[in-house]
């Protein structure tokens, strides 16, 4: 259990440091807006497809921690050796339904990036998107779907034996 | 639930506590309380022959099935 312990831990400073990163990002987009450049011009000159990339990221981004934040809950009743309680797989299920929903946020913002590319036909581009990481996210997502479901049947089965005299 | 326990019945007929019977089976006190409250959902027949065997009867006697 001292593992569960150090695993669980990792997950809060992983979680607390993404949350760091987006405060920061949060407090200082407003000032730092004006000098980020996409598209090769300042944010004052984007398209509406440059904004709705940057949106799609930024929200995929958030859902994600959302994700993780509901993971991080569902940790807590595994390491009081509640495993078949129903936090867990609600959390679970909820954790899946948001990194499948980031997942999908981030393919919508790489969708816009590959159309901006071929609209405007660009055949070297300056900028590389990462196709595996939503793919993963997605994977990950639908895995802990799968999960929290078996986990809720062998919670019925679990309360069956339970009473099975 | 259609199947009924009527396990406190023969038990008085056989001045018997609930107690002793579990002592006697071999399953603890809370799990009697299920069986007789009617909250179990399975019974073992390994169970139901201790039961009929400390109390003499029938697994009829303990059983009855009525129509929902």
């Amino acid at each position: 259990m001292k593992q569960g312990f150090l695993y669980k831990t990792i997950l809060d400073i992983l979680f607390i440091a993404l949350c760091a990163g987006g405060i920061g990002l949060f407090f200082n987009i407003p000032h730092m807006i004006s000098l980020i450049k996409m598209e090769q011009s300042f944010a004052q000159d984007w398209s509406f497809l440059a904004w709705a990339y940057l949106i799609f990221k930024i929200g995929s981004w958030f859902v994600f921690l959302l994700g993780i934040y509901q993971l991080k809950k569902g940790a807590r009743p595994l390491l009081n050796n509640q495993f078949f309680s129903q936090n867990v797989f609600k959390r679970l299920k909820k954790s899946g339904v948001l990194l499948i929903w980031s997942s999908v946020l981030n393919f919508m913002g790489i969708g816009i990036y590959f159309f901006q590319i071929y609209e405007q036909q660009i055949s070297d581009y300056t900028q590389e998107e990462d196709i595996l990481f939503p793919l993963f996210t997605l994977t990950i997502g639908i895995f802990f779907m799968i999960q929290s479901n078996a986990l809720k049947i062998a919670s019925g089965l679990k309360s069956e034996n339970d009473l099975t005299i | 639930m259609p199947i009924e326990i009527n396990l406190d019945t023969v038990l008085a007929e056989r001045e018997m506590k609930g107690k002793e019977l579990a002592e006697i089976v071999g399953i603890t006190e809370a799990n009697l309380s299920i069986l007789r409250s009617g909250k179990a959902k399975a019974v073992r027949f390994s169970t139901l022959e201790a039961i009929c065997e400390a109390l003499d009867c029938q697994p009829g006697d303990i059983l009855k099935y009525s129509a929902p």
